[in-house]
């Protein structure tokens, strides 16, 4: 069911049905989800549709040295989105509502960086293993928002931006362990709990909209 | 003006966003997450308990008396302690330790670790105990150590000062000393050493000074008496002479230690002549040379130890002479040295007449015992579903009344194991320990173990009964200068259930679990290490409990 929505709206949004003065758009954007490129057309004065998507991807890695632990991380911001916007006052000022296809998720992998001794064992980073985490959100998410900008009245470049947030859900967390680490696992839930409040996703862009 | 409001509009709706995001109580993910882990797995762990003969308790568990433990003997080297540190001393004021081998060895049937565990503790016998290793898991111990003020039953114990050695270490006067008759048998043992003899230790250091003699009598005539026989069993490694080494089982016509120390602490070994040493067998004591009871003109083997190999050296034969007037058969005999003097038939087990007992299962009711031909030492494992609580097995000799016990507690779901022989074609009795107060709760006998394949105990249902809990205990250690770091050690636990310590088993990554435990009832828990006895009540009501405890200092430099 969920997959026949998005289609279902990206139809609605751009079937060719004149009702106002309709204009076309195309946007670049730097968000709080990286990277943003959409198109938009508008319908009539006062409301607009969007789709569009963004990409973001940082691998980090660090550790070492003195440090107890190297790791490796991942992030990777990749949403696909429908957005609508609705102008108050004839004015530049919208609220904006939608849905964003969320396929954003993290990952980071912890080693122990050199070994440790107890009692009279000596530990190895081989012999501990490693930590795994992983976490995702809720596949489709609703966004609720305003902004400035993209109403396409004139030709030419404009100024955007946007200040919402999507709701994703508690982030779902996969810890898994491998070595004598095993028993850190058993922690997910907690994680989980404390990443509890992380429901809201801050959305924040800047960009600038090319009006035809 | 209308771009006035629009301004307003935006900056008041971010503001409300800001304030709604921060609002939320934002806490870190890894707060108080642990990195956790197991400690290296520890193959073979060995727990023991040493206990008072007559109390039944462990020593120093409610009063802190220090017990020392040494380990000798071939296998010495592989000895480490739990957390995998070789050392062969060890001190408890719980009379309760553990202690492990080395990972390096797998100790096998056919290569077997032998150690030789010395334990001593002030105002007790010291103890002497031979423990053959023949696999890996976890393995219980216990010793029974004679409290020379307060006796078990059937032990007579007598301490004299017999004066001072002259400048050169000689006797100035002779020693005589006799214990009094003991309770049951009436059997008293006695020694003499002439003036002018020269004492010496087992290094050959002249005993000097003030001198202090002891003989301890034990009778074989009484459970608690035999349960403290030097070697901690009568399964026994014996040297029958010209350096020939058997092993089987005795049948004891009791046993005698004899002691000398002077005043700097040395304890007497080799007299450079004869002295002159006594000792009786109780009248109704069995002969499993004739199937009978003894009588004038039977012969007797005498042995005495060697507490640094664990053997028992065949000394001569007697012939028994003449009863007394209480019906006791008195022996005498001249020797250039002391130690445990033992009067005992020894006969050889070979591996055609040994069973194991492969498996025991503990149901309602009963316990089954798995019994297999085995090809070397009789082994105890268990491997029990429907436990309520450690409970422990001894095999009870009809004809001479005495115990062959296994020397440790079947646990639920841990393997357990220890060397237990019984001799085939002879009438045993097997008791099955367990409750509180510790009591036989079932006994079965049988005219021939290794004629069967399967044993069945019939035991009283006293433990079970009411709400019960089946709980499972996760523990996790941690150093002081790091409290986010956790490690789930493998160690030996022990329980009691309100009653006495016991032997639990072996906790593997720092998870125990136990079987039918009482609802509402408070149970405490116990880990040692380093003299360390690491305590936690629980009144069961829930079926997982977690417990943190700082290492000790050492163990985390």
């Amino acid at each position: 069911m969920k997959k026949k929505i998005l289609p279902c709206l990206l139809l609605i949004l751009f079937m060719a049905v004149p009702i106002y003065s309709q204009n076309y758009s195309v946007s670049v954007k730097v968000s709080t989800l990286g990277i943003s490129l959409e198109g938009l057309r508008s319908f009539g004065e006062q409301i607009n549709a969007r789709i569009g998507m963004t990409y973001f991807l940082i691998n980090i890695d660090g550790g070492g040295g003195t440090e107890d632990y190297l790791y490796n991380g991942n992030l990777k911001l990749l949403t696909l989105f429908t957005l609508m916007d609705w102008y108050l006052f004839k004015s530049n000022f919208r609220i904006t509502s939608g849905l964003f296809f969320n396929l954003n998720e993290g990952d980071l992998i912890l080693r122990p960086n050199g070994s440790h001794i107890l009692g009279g064992i000596i530990y190895t980073p081989e012999m501990l293993g490693e930590i795994s985490t992983k976490v995702k959100v809720n596949l489709l998410t609703p966004y609720l928002g305003f902004g400035l900008g993209n109403r396409s009245i004139s030709e030419g470049f404009d100024f955007t931006m946007d200040v919402g947030v999507i709701y994703q859900g508690t982030p779902k967390v996969n810890l898994s362990a491998k070595g004598l680490l095993a028993p850190s696992a058993e922690q997910e839930s907690l994680v989980e709990h404390n990443t509890k409040w992380f429901k809201f996703y801050p959305i924040i862009s800047f960009g600038i909209i090319y009006n035809f | 003006m209308k771009k006035c409001l629009i301004i307003s509009l935006f900056f008041l709706s971010s503001a409300i966003s800001i304030y709604f995001v921060l609002s939320c109580e934002m806490t870190s993910p890894v707060d108080n997450v642990k990195v956790i882990f197991n400690a290296a797995s520890i193959k073979t762990t060995i727990a023991v308990d040493i206990v008072d003969a007559k109390t039944q308790e462990q020593i120093g568990i409610y009063t802190n008396q220090l017990t020392e433990l040494s380990i000798e003997g071939p296998g010495k080297n592989y000895v480490v302690d739990i957390s995998g540190k070789s050392q062969n001393k060890f001190k408890t004021n719980y009379g309760i330790l553990c202690f492990a081998l080395d990972n390096s060895i797998t100790p096998t049937t056919e290569n077997p670790i032998e150690l030789i565990l010395l334990a001593k503790s002030d105002g007790y016998l010291p103890v002497s105990y031979p423990l053959t290793i023949s696999s890996e898991g976890g393995i219980s111990v216990l010793i029974y150590i004679v409290n020379l003020n307060n006796l078990p039953q059937g032990v007579s114990s007598k301490t004299i000062n017999i004066g001072r050695t002259d400048n050169s270490g000689k006797v100035t006067s002779p020693v005589e000393i006799a214990t009094d008759p003991e309770f049951i048998s009436r059997v008293t043992a006695s020694m003499y050493v002439p003036v002018g003899t020269t004492i010496k230790d087992a290094y050959g250091e002249v005993l000097n000074g003030n001198l202090t003699a002891s003989i301890t009598y034990f009778s074989n005539r009484s459970d608690e008496s035999t349960k403290c026989f030097p070697t901690g069993n009568f399964i026994v490694k014996v040297n029958e002479g010209k350096d020939i080494i058997s092993n089987g089982i005795f049948y004891t016509g009791g046993f005698v230690n004899f002691n000398i120390i002077d005043e700097s602490g040395r304890s007497a070994k080799n007299f450079d002549s004869s002295i002159t040493l006594n000792m009786q067998i109780p009248n109704g004591t069995y002969n499993p040379d004739t199937k009978n009871n003894i009588i004038a003109g039977d012969i007797v083997p005498i042995w005495s130890y060697d507490e640094t190999k664990g053997i028992w050296n065949f000394e001569k034969k007697l012939i028994i002479a003449s009863p007394n007037a209480i019906g006791n058969y008195p022996l005498n005999f001249s020797s250039n040295h002391i130690s445990n003097w033992n009067i005992d038939w020894f006969t050889t087990q070979t591996p055609q007449n040994i069973r194991k007992i492969r498996n025991t299962v503990r149901e309602r009711d009963r316990i089954i015992l798995e019994l297999e031909k085995n090809q070397g030492t009789f082994l105890l494992r268990a491997n029990i579903n429907q436990n309520i609580s450690p409970y422990l097995l001894m095999f009870k000799m009809i004809n001479s009344s005495q115990y062959f016990y296994s020397s440790g507690y079947i646990n639920e779901y841990r393997s357990f194991m220890n060397n237990a022989l019984v001799p085939c074609e002879e009438p045993i009795t097997i008791e099955v320990w367990e409750g509180c107060p510790f009591r036989i709760t079932g006994t079965i006998q049988l005219l021939n173990i290794c004629g069967l394949n399967e044993i069945i105990i019939p035991t009283n249902e006293t433990n079970f009964g009411g709400n019960e809990k089946n709980i499972q205990i996760t523990v996790s250690g941690y150093c002081s200068q790091d409290t986010t770091i956790l490690i789930r050690p493998n160690v030996p636990i022990w329980i009691n259930d309100g009653c006495r310590w016991k032997y639990s088993g072996l906790m593997e990554n720092g998870k125990i679990s136990f079987a039918n435990l009482k609802e509402g009832n408070l149970y405490t828990f116990g880990i040692w290490y380093d003299n360390n006895f690491y305590k936690e009540s629980y009144i069961i009501q829930k079926t997982s409990y977690n417990y943190k405890f700082l290492f000790p200092a050492e163990l985390c430099k």
